[in-house]
């Protein structure tokens, strides 16, 4: 899957959002590490693909038409075996359904569950006067409530990445506090700096939001992405 | 060397200014002919009144239109209304000038679609045939070596930082404040709209100009943001630059969209683009002043946050001192105690301190070794240093002002003076002999002329003798934090403060 088949597909049905299979694709190729995840049609394929990726799984409904997919019962996760995954795919579609009857259902992505880390965000967006710019933060209520993110205009260079990570103010928390291993600084900087390089060959990238992100003490993994495209 | 492609901008052979006001006094802001003339233009080039209101000025021909001056002229300033700007373009162009200054206002700033417009057509016009322009809405050019000046009372000596604003009146305020401590400039612009040269080719100019060691600017939006970061980013690279950006807040970008039509943007990006760069932001304008200073003294070279405090005004003044250094995240080591002995022996006498901060007045005779072990106390990476009343010249029981009689005044002016350069001296003897870098605290005010202390002379004098001087503790220790930061922000960029960076 090249980007520009994708991009042009996207446009072709009248998307500027890549759906979640799309963008992990792309990212996974670009060297940022994503959980693998792939897309099902049916409860079969479901049960195909979790074997793929390995259990637990975590179930998602794909829709360009559906920005918030635990809002419409789209998500099920802690998924173990063949069972809970038929049962999982058929709730997801018919939530998604009830809630939003118009909805064009494309599927449902299977997700191998990723084990719990420290929550970062790796996003970019692009500013009016100055272009593609990446942000770096924590995650859930750091960012949410704290703001405590920080930003680099791209091309982002080894040491931009390196104050990025060490000017947040949660940084303690990456560090490792009450006993936890200190998350991988490593990991993170690598990741920043793939987004960067992938954003500046892709000027048709707009956004791109890895929320989560979970960071171990050694490697991290986004669970969720998100790409936005220009109109043309 | 070859030259940079703005060179020419600095250096006109003529000056035709357009629009002239007749009034004679040059104190005025606009003032642009008399400003050239009090700067002494006049002996490097021809300047050349135009206005066909009025046949002469102070008995210099002043001419109806640009056209009717004599060639060449390089550079015009034009104080025409902006309606009678597109015929002004025109005649630039007759007369093959190489560049053009726009005071005159009115254009995109007002918001007035039209107004754009007229500015766009303008520069194109003028672009066609390669006259640079400078503005509209600004003081444009204040060059000591090539005797351009913008306004009344700027030094004609020549320094080496550059400074480049889009406000004209912070400008004046930016020169006036720096030149009181001491600095001397290359080149000042104030390029208001920008509709042409804007920050990211001054940037680039600075970057190369050998005059200039110091990049000061102040800046309300930003039109060009990726040229703007690639300029900074290569600027900033060889030469600290000190950015003082307007319109942070709501009001404040509201005020720079109607000042120079500037949109001020997101302030956590601008931030961003600084610290990438390696450029330093000052918050107010008077950080932007001491980080100036900062960055053209010793006070560039410290590199750790370990101060002593010496000489001050007693035990209170330590106490929130101590506090003030510490809330700028700096520290009061305290001193080991040979260091401690070894004061003692100097200052036996009990209810003053040689902890850190020390209170006390050593004899003079004993102040050069105090000094000397403050200085090089394991812990200390930088002396703060008040002047001490110990400097005070003998016999001169009364206090300066309080005297009568010309000659009476001359002598203790003289007595000033000397106190200024034996207190600048100390600072900088004591630097010298210990490598600590010494910061200046420079507390003016009524006590101080009570003692006989100049602190305008002091920190003229300090300056020259390469130590920056501060006007209270708190801004002394905010600029060192403000360095060590800037320092470690600049992490694998290259060294361009001299020491440790």
């Amino acid at each position: 899957m090249n980007i520009e088949s994708v991009v042009q597909q996207a446009r072709v049905e009248g998307r500027s959002l890549l759906n979640e299979i799309e963008a992990k694709q792309l990212l996974g190729e670009a060297g940022v590490p994503v959980a693998q995840t792939v897309l099902a049609t049916n409860e079969e394929e479901a049960r195909i693909q979790a074997k793929r990726v390995g259990y637990p799984v975590v179930l998602k409904i794909v829709s360009p038409d559906i920005t918030h997919k635990s809002d419409v019962g789209g998500v099920k996760v802690g998924l173990d075996d063949e069972a809970e995954v038929t049962a999982a795919y058929a709730e997801i579609i018919d939530n998604a359904k009830a809630a939003e009857p118009e909805a064009a259902i494309t599927g449902v992505a299977v997700q191998h569950m990723a084990p719990a880390g420290t929550e970062v965000i790796v996003g970019m967006t692009t500013d009016p006067q100055f272009g593609p710019v990446v942000m770096f933060g924590l995650g859930g209520i750091m960012v949410e409530v704290m703001k405590d993110v920080t930003f680099r205009v791209v091309p982002i260079e080894d040491r931009d990445a390196t104050q990025m990570i060490d000017e947040i103010k949660g940084v303690a928390i990456l560090e490792g506090v009450r006993g936890q291993a200190p998350a991988d600084k490593k990991a993170i900087k690598d990741a920043i700096l793939s987004i960067s390089r992938f954003v500046e060959a892709h000027p048709e990238v707009q956004e791109i939001d890895l929320n989560p992100m979970m960071v171990y003490a050694d490697g991290a993994v986004a669970v969720d992405a998100r790409i936005v495209i220009t109109d043309s | 060397m070859s030259e940079h492609p703005l060179d020419p901008i600095f250096h006109p052979r003529a000056v035709a200014v357009v629009g002239v006001r007749s009034s004679p006094t040059a104190s005025m802001m606009g003032s642009f002919y008399q400003s050239l003339l009090e700067a002494g233009f006049a002996s490097i080039g021809d300047v050349y009144p135009v206005n066909p209101k009025v046949d002469e000025i102070d008995g210099a021909t002043c001419y109806p239109t640009l056209l009717d001056t004599p060639d060449p002229v390089d550079h015009v300033i034009s104080q025409v209304p902006a309606s009678a700007v597109p015929e002004l373009v025109d005649q630039c162009v007759a007369k093959k000038v190489r560049s053009i200054h726009f005071f005159t206002a009115g254009f995109s700033e007002t918001g007035d679609e039209n107004m754009a417009v007229v500015e766009r057509r303008m520069i194109d016009k003028l672009r066609q045939a390669n006259i640079r322009a400078i503005g509209p809405n600004c003081m444009g050019l204040y060059v000591p070596s090539s005797r351009l000046a913008f306004m009344s009372g700027f030094p004609m000596e020549a320094g080496n930082v550059f400074l480049l604003s889009q406000s004209g009146a912070n400008a004046g305020e930016i020169v006036h404040g720096l030149v009181s401590r001491g600095i001397r400039f290359s080149k000042v612009i104030s390029y208001g709209n920008g509709a042409d040269l804007r920050a990211h080719d001054f940037l680039d100019y600075a970057a190369a100009d050998p005059e200039s060691d110091v990049v000061a600017a102040y800046i309300e939006g930003v039109q060009d943001g990726r040229a703007f970061f690639d300029a900074l980013k290569r600027c900033a690279r060889v030469k600290p630059v000190v950015i003082l950006k307007g319109g942070r807040t709501q009001s404040g970008s509201h005020a720079a969209h109607s000042h120079t039509g500037s949109l001020a943007g997101s302030i956590e990006i601008f931030d961003a683009v600084c610290r990438q760069a390696g450029a330093a932001r000052a918050e107010t304008m008077e950080e932007l002043h001491d980080l100036v200073v900062a960055a053209t003294t010793s006070t560039c070279r410290v590199t750790g946050r370990g101060v002593a405090l010496f000489g001050g005004g007693g035990g209170g003044f330590a106490v929130l001192s101590s506090d003030a250094i510490d809330r700028e995240g700096l520290e009061v080591p305290k001193f080991p105690q040979s260091a401690i002995d070894e004061m003692r022996e100097y200052i036996p006498v009990a209810g003053s301190s040689v902890n850190n901060p020390i209170d006390a007045f050593p004899p003079e005779e004993h102040l050069e070794d105090m000094l000397r072990l403050v200085a090089t106390a394991e812990g200390i990476d930088n002396v703060f240093m008040s002047p001490m009343t110990g400097w005070r010249p003998p016999g001169s029981s009364s206090a300066a002002g309080q005297s009568s009689g010309a000659s009476v005044d001359k002598e203790e002016d003289s007595a000033t003076d000397k106190l200024a350069t034996k207190a600048a001296r100390q600072m900088y003897q004591l630097q010298d002999d210990t490598g600590t870098p010494v910061v200046g605290i420079l507390r003016s005010g009524r006590m101080a002329r009570m003692m006989g202390l100049d602190m305008d002379e002091i920190c003229l004098a300090a300056y020259r003798d390469g130590i920056g001087t501060y006007g209270s503790v708190t801004r002394a220790a905010r600029t060192v934090a403000q360095m060590l930061d800037w320092k470690a922000a600049r992490k694998g960029l290259p060294d361009i403060f001299g020491s440790g960076n």
